[in-house]
């Protein structure tokens, strides 16, 4: 299922900025994350992911820097600064609040969101 | 911890910062290298984000190849090049130093007020091009229907070029300015024997002096009569250098020539006064003076403030006939004095006025070329067409930057006061100048008039008609300069009558009056007042019995007739037309005034400058 683009634009900087939470990552690595980790969902295509890290850049919640892979060969890698941490549990406690309006619509499931209540930051 | 937009190399390797290089070195399939390519050129980066947004892109598709995918399904997943380009530049720009930012900024915020500026430039220049000027009135022709509607039999012109006709050429005398007349003057001798000789032409001026009116036809261009008249005296020959005549001429550009004549032949009457005493002639001597006055009066008539200030300079010629003359018994009987005093006191209905109505319709006159019209009075500046009418009637050449200053009308078609506005100051200008004309010269410091010209200069209309200065007649408040030139000459009118009554008492008792008081009032009506006070002229006789006539002068302190520092009797009396702007003090350095208006010490520059303001003003004083 595909996400519009307006609902995306909201959601893929969250997404971004909680893969990266887990440790540091390079682009197709996001990629690759977004799509498995969403099921498919939140998968963006590069033409959308690189501008996106660009801007998170630009607003100081992610920084890159180069390092040697295994392989050899040279990747960009990505990692939440401090702003990103807050900005991060900021945007989180919003989707939660979000998801629980949503349920009392009866928009969401009830129990999609007490497992979201329970679960981990 | 780096700042937004940083990137840490932690890698050793030598790094390309030409993003072909970085492409080539990278080894991609050239479809896919030629995304990256593509995208890096569209996205118009600076040099090192270039390179570094390659590096980027091809180590993310070295992944996808080494992860299996080939290079279509890589192209395919990357998306449209085009969007990735522009969202790649707009995040970049985001990321770049403030300096950049705020250049942006600066460069879009300029950009955006020539937009604007261009586009209300536009604007104005259609309202401009689409609107013409109503020119409803032709001022000078309707002043000149009032002259048409007097019997040519009371018109003094035609006689005046006729003076012109038989004077000849100019006596050299005063071509070269010393027309003084004085018995004293080394050329009096010269100057007597043209006015012996021209006795004729004098006469005829005094004939002329005596119609009611001038009765000169205003123009543009030189009055053909008058053309003819100095051609036939042998003044001008040539081709006529004219400029065309225009059937509604500019106001503002209408000739006035006659008024020089008038001030040349009151001279010459004032001459034949000196002549007149030193034969003996009495009757003649007071008909000059009549005459002097009868021009004077026939420029008070006219309407223009121009043609008033000649009227008051005129009246000026004749009172300093009478005030520096012996009016002795052997040329004078007393029945002639008498005379001489009501012809002096009833001059002018006893006051000159200055009115404004030439200047009203100047400004009318101008408002109605310049603005648009609305038909209910009000308009905006158009002046465009009318600036090549306006150096047509001047018969001046159009200035190389005429296209300039054309182009500029819109801008001040945006920026002008409406024509209702400059209007309504206008109006208040003029009303208020006209009851200021009103008040005697001891309250200057009441005219409001003044206020009304500073703000109807600074409303800007004096940028869009330059000529409306000049017109008016002074740089500074006209109503403050020439009232100020008649209220000097009221006080000189105010001393003779003084001296006459005072001859005609010591004709009658032997000795000068001791007080003014003595002559009210079989020998004058009432006391003069003082100009700076308003409280009766001083009167004294001095230890020898001569009798001095004065006023306390700017410094308002009675020096009992003493004219302290550099001032001389009457002579400082001209200054009248500075001392006029003392209350408001104008051209009085800072600290001049005491707390009471009275004149603080002066030193240096300023002791001399402003030495006229102390001491009294000795109005009359027989020699």
């Amino acid at each position: 299922m595909r996400i519009e683009q307006q609902l995306m634009r909201g959601a893929g900087p969250v997404a971004i900025l909680k893969l990266l939470h887990g440790g540091e990552m390079y682009g197709y690595e996001l990629i690759k994350a977004l799509d498995d980790q969403s099921e498919g969902v939140l998968a963006m295509g590069q033409s959308s992911l690189y501008p996106l890290l660009y801007n998170l850049e630009a607003k100081g919640l992610i920084e890159g820097f180069w390092r040697e892979a295994d392989s050899g060969r040279d990747r960009k890698y990505y990692r939440l600064t401090d702003a990103g941490k807050k900005r991060l549990a900021d945007d989180i406690k919003q989707w939660r609040a979000l998801a629980v309006a949503m349920k009392g619509l009866g928009v969401l499931p009830a129990s999609s969101v007490e497992s979201l209540a329970g679960g981990a930051s | 911890m780096n700042g937004p937009g940083a990137s840490v190399h932690t890698v050793r390797k030598p790094v390309h910062t030409d993003f072909n290089a970085v492409i080539s070195v990278a080894g991609l399939p050239d479809p896919v290298a030629g995304v990256v390519r593509e995208t890096i050129v569209r996205a118009r980066l600076w040099r090192a984000e270039r390179a570094d947004v390659a590096r980027e892109l091809c180590a993310h598709f070295a992944d996808g190849l080494s992860a299996g995918a080939t290079a279509e399904e890589l192209i395919a997943d990357f998306g449209d090049v085009r969007r990735a380009s522009s969202l790649i530049r707009a995040a970049k720009r985001r990321g770049r130093p403030v300096w950049y930012r705020a250049w942006r900024l600066a460069l879009r915020a300029a950009a955006t007020t020539v937009a604007l500026t261009i586009a209300a430039y536009l604007f104005f220049a259609a309202r401009v091009l689409v609107s013409s000027p109503n020119i409803a009135h032709n001022y000078s022709e309707e002043l000149n229907a009032r002259t048409r509607g007097i019997p040519e039999s009371e018109r003094a012109w035609p006689l005046y070029l006729e003076v012109i006709r038989r004077t000849g050429a100019r006596p050299s005398f005063m071509e070269r300015g010393q027309a003084a007349f004085a018995l004293t003057d080394p050329y009096w001798d010269e100057q007597a024997a043209w006015l012996k000789s021209h006795a004729d032409v004098l006469e005829l001026i005094r004939e002329a002096a005596a119609r009611p009116v001038i009765g000169y036809m205003l123009a543009n261009d030189i009055d053909p009569g008058l053309d003819a008249a100095m051609r036939d005296a042998g003044r001008i020959s040539g081709p006529k250098v004219s400029t065309p005549r225009v059937e509604n001429p500019f106001m503002i550009g209408v000739l006035l020539p006659h008024l020089g004549e008038l001030r040349s032949h009151a001279r010459l009457l004032a001459g034949d006064c000196t002549l007149a005493l030193r034969e003996k002639d009495g009757s003649r001597y007071r008909s000059n003076i009549r005459a002097i006055l009868g021009m004077a009066r026939q420029c008070l008539g006219e309407p223009f403030i121009i043609s008033q200030l000649v009227g008051v300079a005129i009246t000026h010629v004749a009172l300093e006939r009478v005030l520096d003359a012996r009016l002795g018994p052997e040329v004078f009987g007393e029945a002639d004095l008498r005379d001489l005093s009501h012809e002096i006191g009833g001059f002018a209905g006893g006051r000159m006025r200055i009115d404004f109505e030439g200047e009203r319709y100047g400004v009318l006159d101008i408002l109605q070329r310049y603005y648009s019209d609305d038909g209910a009075g009000d308009g905006y500046f158009i002046g465009g067409e009318q600036i090549d009418a306006l150096y047509d009637d001047f018969g001046m050449a159009r200035p190389r930057g005429l296209p300039l200053l054309r182009a500029y009308v819109p801008v001040q078609s945006a920026i002008a006061p409406s024509r209702r506005q400059v209007q309504n100051l206008l109006d208040r200008f003029i009303e208020t100048a006209q009851r200021d004309e009103a008040l005697p010269p001891w309250k200057h410091h009441e005219r409001i008039s003044p206020l009304w010209w500073d703000r109807l200069m600074e409303s800007g209309v004096y940028t869009l008609f330059p000529p409306l200065r000049s017109f008016l007649g002074s740089d500074k408040a006209p109503s403050v300069a020439a009232v100020a030139a008649r209220d000097m000459v009221e006080t000189y009118r105010a001393a003779a009558l003084v001296k006459l009554a005072a001859e005609l008492h010591l004709r009658r008792h032997g000795t000068w009056p001791s007080a003014l008081d003595q002559l009210i009032p079989s020998l004058l009506p009432s006391a003069p007042l003082d100009p700076m006070t308003g409280e009766p002229m001083h009167y004294v006789l001095s230890s020898a019995g001569v009798p001095v006539l004065y006023s306390v002068g700017v410094d308002g302190v009675d020096n009992g007739g003493a004219a302290t520092g550099e001032a001389q009797g009457r002579q400082e009396v001209r200054n009248f037309n500075w001392i006029a702007y003392f209350r408001r003090e104008r051209g009085l350095p800072a600290g001049a005034l005491d707390a009471q208006g009275a004149l603080a010490p002066l030193t240096g520059a300023d002791a001399g400058r402003f030495s006229a303001a102390r001491g009294d003003w000795i109005l009359w004083k027989p020699e």
